[in-house]
Order: structure tokens, then C-alpha cells, then sequence
């Protein structure tokens, strides 16, 4: 065991080293802060996302059946399958959703053509105006994310087309959603018939939202269906977010990768500044060694050194994460009309931190163990 | 009586640089009693240092034993030797070498630290008690680098002295200061000899400090000699050709000193290589001397 008072000493000792070279370690700690400042944003941003992505769904819909043939919004199922599904005797409602991304005022957004049996099943509490009626032609509601984003207000007349080029249609938007921190956030709602014109997809539809009678009979039903109908995809919401999850984690991975290396580099930093630190003290270990210093001494006033550094790299680099999570969170909704929501847990902080700490101790520890063996006699003379 | 509390059981250091071998010290035998008060004389090379760092077990010899207060340390481990430095010697060296980024206080407070046996109020205590002793006290809180180097000096003698050694060992403790300020630490080292009963081993090339010592041993070649008059040359001449053996080296002896003193009148020397020679010289002078006593 290291004595408390080596310990006390080591700091000391680090502390005033640090004061005499403040360039070379505010270089070594934003190397060691961009490495997990960037480890702590990616986890926050993915961890955000992969969340949002179905978590309000799953409260209210049972299950969502879509096509086996294509990704989850864009398959297309004919709308007659709706009358089909609501036939089955678990089955409480069924309503049809056509999931579109199209212009709206210019800018890229999400649309869905929903009935009012649908607005039941995924019912969303309203902030403002009036709530969704089947039939209402050239009217919208809009999720509250988007309209923050496309500054939306109640009256307010918005033209909706499928792609840039085309003139579209004039909409007046009727009401605004409450927030609900869920996906449904960034949709806008409207009639599944004005959708399917202005899209162009007559009698098509993404996926069909079904809540049973009694979610005990889920098993029976996604195995009926399944079983009836061989190109339909039955899952819960869960199912979704999990899908959604496992590419999330995908792309966390990617990024995780770029992290690492960036951390990698600010370890090698560390162990960098460790190297010249110890060289250019070569003399003082000398003298220490020299005065009774054990090698576990030296050690210890080295590697408190290193350790140090990238304990407080660590906490620069999380905070320097949140606030980069923070600001992607902002940029990102702007550039792919998605949001991008940021978490920040606890785990998110310290674990970097300890991260961080963990690498300071390994980058430092050759260095340190080299100081650590230096022959008291040859420091002493080495001038 | 008491062990001594160094002694040396014919140590010899062999240094191998490249293919050639430099005999640094070679069957050395000492003994330094407690409370002694010695200085090692002897020029540049001749092996001083390593005399110095074997008995600080900073380099271990390549035959022979050391004995530290009683102890044999001749065979001991890194980590044991570093507890022998810790516990029984203080170091002073030429250079001063105080850790630049502490103060006196903390640099005194240091070796206690790594002993580890004080509690922290112990040991701040202690240290400055040791300030007070080496008349630093006003200095406490001073970086080394605001210090002069004599009061640097000063520091490191009352540093050495932490751990309360059986031994001080001060490696040309005047070489880097003025002849004012060397002798301050002398007197000083003198005053704590008396005053505390601590051994002192003083390596010095300076014959001024070897000679405020009560003990002088003489370096040369590697060999350490009690009485100047054994050193060899000086032995006994029993023939005739040791007597013309002894003229022409006495011959030689003059001619080298003679080419000396013309080197140092037209050559340019700094500081440190005019002592060295002047003590050339001064060693050249009284070898002839003996010599002539002999003939």
C-alpha cells in the first residue's frame, strides 16, 4: 500500500509541475478531453434516439403490421387489408397509416395519412386547435417538434408536396400536438385520402396500427395473420424500437470506433508527457532515490502525475461531450429533418471518466515504471 | 567499543568502458568510527566519487564487502538499499540538488516522507527544527531557486540529516561555491559533527576543506591511503638502483611539474581546470618533497 503521505506529496509535486508547464498539460488534456468528449456526445445522441424512436407506440398500440418486403415506413400494403384485419375477433380497432416524407413549405418532413380509427388507437393529446377529423380536407396537425422546427402556428396556411418540383396543395393547419418526447413529435397529420393524392399512392398504405381486445390474445392473432397472410410482418412497437435499436447500434459501434481512436491518440499523449516529464526529471529521481525514495515512490509521484491528467481531461471531455451532444442535437433536426434527441445519464459521465483514469494509469504506467528504475547514480550525474 | 560505522573489506569497482578497464577503486579496506570527522582528498580520477557512492550504496562494488553501521550491504536488493539511504546516510552533493518545485521546508520534510515512520505534525516539526539548526528558519517557505547557493547548501546538509543518519557523506559539498561560502558549510558541518556526534565523510579536492577535517585519507589511483607517506614511491629504498630509480623519477616528477606551471602561464584555463591544476601541482610538489626527504 502507498502511504497517504506519499500520495499527499505525489500530488503536490504534480500540481506544481503542472503550474511550471502549463502549455504542455493543457495540450495533454485536450487531447485526452477531445477523446471522450466525443465518446460521451456519440453514446448521448445514440442513447436519445434509439429511446424516442417507438417509446409512445408502444403505450397505445398492440400491434403494427407491415410488409415483409421493404424497411418499416416505406412498404406499401393495399388499404383493403384494413376491412380484412378488422374481422378477426380480437381485433378492438384497426386503422390504416400512409407514412410519407414530403415538402412541406420546402422543407423535407414527415407525413402520415391517418383515419379516425387510427387517431384513436395512437391518440395524442393536443396543445392547441382542434384535433384530427377523418375527412377534413386541406387541414393538418402537427406534431409540436415540428412545429417548433417549421414555426408552425394554429391558421396558419402551409403548402404540402411530394417532391420539390411539384406545386402540391395548400394546407391550413388546425391544431398543434402536445410534446409527447416520442416520434410522433415530428409527424404530421392528416387525412390517409389527401396524403395518398398528393403522394400519388391511390388505395396504398405503410402499415396498419391494431389494439385487441385483450392484449392476452396477441400470441393467437400475430400467429392467425402471420400464417394467413405470409408477406405480413406482425410485431409489437418494442419489436420496432429494438430493430431500430440494433442499427443505432450499429452506427454507435462506427462512431464508438472513431471515439476509440481519438481516445487512443490522447492516450498516447499521456504517455507522451509521462516520457518527457520523467526524462526531464531524470535528476530529481536521482536525488529522491538517492534520499530513500523505494522505486514504488517514484512510481506513485509519476503515475499521480498521469493519472491526474486524465482525470481532469476526463471530466473536461464529459462536460465538452453534453455540450457537443447538446448542439448536434440542435444542428442535426436542421440538416436531415429528423430530431436528434441528446440523453445524459450518470452512467454517461463517470463512466468516461473512470474510462479516462483507466487509460491515464495505463499510458502512464511505462513511463512512470522506467523513472521508477532509474539508477540513483546515473541521474545524479546525468547534467 | 562500537561498530564502525563504515567499512570497507578491500573493495575494488571496475568500470568497463568499451574494452578498457578503469580499476575506480582497488582493494580498498576502511574503517570510519562513529562520530568521526574525515575528508577523502585526491584528484579528479581518482576515484573519490566511486569511494563516495559505493559507501552510499548508490553503486555496489565489484568485489569486497561493505559494511554499513555493522550491516553487510554488500549483497542487499534495490528496494533494501534504498531503505539502508533512507534510514542511515544523508546525502550532501556538489550540486546542491533540491527538488526545484518545492521549499526548504518541503524539500527537509522529504526523505521523513519516504521513511514514513513520522506522523505529518512529526515530521513538519522536525523539519523545522532542522531549518533552525542550519539557520534557515526565516527561509522556510523559499523555492531553491530563491535561495543563494550557500543557503541551498544549508538545506540540503539539514535534508540529510532528516532521517537522523549514523552517516553524512558530502560530495565536494564546497565545489560549486565561493571560498567565503564553502567554508560557512564547512564550519557548519563541523558545528553539527560536534554538536550531534553524526560521522561526516567529506570528498573534496580542495586541501583547504581536507584540512578543517581531524582525518584525512588520500586517494590516488584507486588505492586510499591513511598516511600520505605510504604512499607508493615513497617506499623504502634499500639499493642503489632504487636509489637511481627513485632520482629519475624524482627527475621526472620536476619535469612534469615544470610543464605544468608553463601550461598554466600560457594556456588559458577556466575556473574549475585552474584549481584542478594548482592542486596538480600542489600534489607534484609535495611528492618531490618526500622524495627528497627519502633521498
Amino acid at each position: 500500500m502507498i502511504p497517504l503521505r506519499i500520495l499527499k506529496t505525489a500530488f503536490k509535486l504534480a500540481f506544481r509541475n503542472f503550474g511550471r508547464r502549463r502549455f504542455r498539460t493543457a495540450l495533454t488534456l485536450l487531447g485526452v478531453a477531445v477523446g471522450i468528449a466525443t465518446i460521451v456526445a456519440l453514446v448521448s445522441v445514440a442513447y436519445g434516439a434509439k429511446e424516442q424512436a417507438v417509446s409512445f407506440l408502444s403505450e397505445t398500440t398492440d400491434f403494427m403490421i407491415t410488409s415483409k418486403a421493404a424497411g418499416e415506413m416505406q412498404a406499401e400494403l393495399p388499404e383493403r387489408l384494413v376491412k380484412q384485419i378488422k374481422l378477426y375477433a380480437e381485433v378492438d380497432a384497426a386503422g390504416p397509416v400512409l407514412s410519407q416524407m414530403v415538402f412541406i413549405n420546402g422543407e423535407f418532413a414527415w407525413a402520415l395519412g391517418i383515419t379516425s380509427d387510427t387517431y384513436e388507437i395512437i391518440y395524442i393529446p393536443l396543445k392547441e386547435g382542434k384535433a384530427f377529423k377523418e375527412g377534413d380536407k386541406g387541414k393538418i396537425v402537427v406534431g409540436s417538434n415540428l412545429a417548433d422546427q417549421l414555426k408552425l402556428k394554429v391558421g396558419e396556411s402551409v403548402r404540402i408536396s411530394a417532391s420539390s418540383d411539384e406545386p402540391g396543395k395548400v394546407f391550413v393547419v388546425t391544431g398543434i400536438l402536445e410534446p409527447t418526447g416520442s416520434i410522433v413529435d415530428i409527424g404530421c397529420y392528416m387525412d390517409l385520402k389527401e396524403l395518398q393524392e398528393i403522394v400519388h399512392k391511390r388505395g396504398k398504405i405503410s402499415m396498419i396500427m391494431v389494439k385487441l381486445r385483450d392484449p392476452r390474445l396477441g400470441e393467437s392473432f400475430k400467429e392467425k395473420v402471420e400464417k394467413r397472410y405470409g408477406d405480413l410482418d406482425v410485431v409489437e412497437p418494442e419489436q420496432i424500437s429494438e430493430n431500430v435499436g440494433k442499427v443505432l447500434d450499429m452506427l454507435n459501434s462506427v462512431l464508438l470506433a472513431i471515439g476509440s481512436i481519438s481516445l487512443l491518440i490522447g492516450g498516447l499523449g499521456i504517455m507522451n508527457t509521462t516520457m518527457v516529464s520523467v526524462l526531464e526529471r531524470i535528476r530529481e529521481i536521482g536525488i529522491m532515490k538517492a534520499i530513500g525514495a523505494k522505486r514504488s515512490h517514484v512510481l506513485t509521484i509519476f503515475l499521480t502525475e498521469a493519472m491526474i491528467t486524465s482525470f481532469v481531461g476526463g471530466i473536461l471531455g464529459a462536460i465538452g461531450g453534453v455540450i457537443l451532444a447538446k448542439i448536434a442535437s440542435e444542428i442535426i433536426p436542421k440538416m436531415i429533418g429528423f430530431p436528434t434527441p441528446y440523453k445524459v445519464f450518470p452512467a454517461l459521465i463517470f463512466g468516461p471518466i473512470a474510462l479516462s483514469v483507466l487509460l491515464g494509469m495505463i499510458a502512464g504506467f511505462y513511463p512512470s515504471w522506467k523513472g521508477a528504475n532509474v539508477r540513483p547514480i546515473e541521474a545524479i550525474r546525468y547534467e | 567499543m562500537s561498530n564502525p560505522v563504515v567499512e570497507l573489506r578491500s573493495v575494488s569497482k571496475i568500470y568497463t568502458l568499451g574494452s578498457t578497464e578503469v580499476r575506480a577503486l582497488d582493494h580498498v579496506s576502511l574503517k570510519v568510527m562513529p562520530g568521526e570527522f574525515t575528508s577523502v582528498i585526491g584528484p579528479s580520477g581518482s576515484g573519490k566519487t566511486t569511494l563516495l557512492s559505493v559507501i552510499g550504496c548508490l553503486a555496489k562494488p565489484t568485489s569486497g564487502r561493505v559494511l554499513i553501521d555493522g550491516v553487510d550491504v554488500t549483497d542487499m536488493s534495490e528496494a533494501e538499499l534504498s531503505d539502508i539511504r533512507c534510514h542511515k546516510i544523508g546525502f550532501v552533493f556538489q550540486f546542491f540538488n533540491l527538488i526545484p518545485t518545492l521549499t526548504a521546508l518541503e524539500n527537509v520534510e522529504l526523505p521523513m516522507i519516504f521513511a514514513g515512520k513520522l506522523s505529518e505534525w512529526e515530521i513538519r516539526d522536525r523539519a523545522l527544527e532542522l531549518l533552525d539548526l542550519v539557520g534557515l528558519l526565516d527561509r522556510a517557505d523559499h523555492r531553491p531557486s530563491e535561495l543563494s547557493g550557500g543557503q541551498q547548501q544549508r538545506v540540503a546538509i539539514a535534508r540529510a540529516l532528516a532521517n537522523d543518519p549514523a552517516l553524512v557523506l558530502a560530495d565536494e559539498p564546497t565545489g560549486n561555491l565561493d571560498s567565503k561560502t564553502g567554508s560557512e558549510v564547512i564550519s557548519l558541518m563541523e558545528e553539527l559533527n560536534r554538536e550531534t556526534g553524526k560521522t561526516f565523510i567529506i570528498v573534496t579536492h580542495d586541501a583547504n576543506v581536507a584540512k578543517r577535517t581531524r582525518k584525512t585519507l588520500y586517494m590516488v589511483d584507486g588505492r586510499l591511503y591513511e598516511d600520505p607517506s605510504k604512499i607508493p614511491t615513497f617506499g623504502e629504498i634499500k639499493s642503489v638502483e632504487d636509489r637511481v630509480r627513485l632520482l629519475s623519477e624524482l627527475e621526472k616528477e620536476i619535469e612534469e611539474l615544470a610543464s605544468q606551471l608553463q601550461e598554466m602561464k600560457t594556456k588559458k584555463m577556466r575556473v574549475k581546470e585552474l584549481r584542478n591544476a594548482v592542486l596538480r601541482v600542489k600534489m607534484g610538489v609535495r611528492r618531490i618533497r618526500r622524495r627528497l626527504d627519502e633521498i
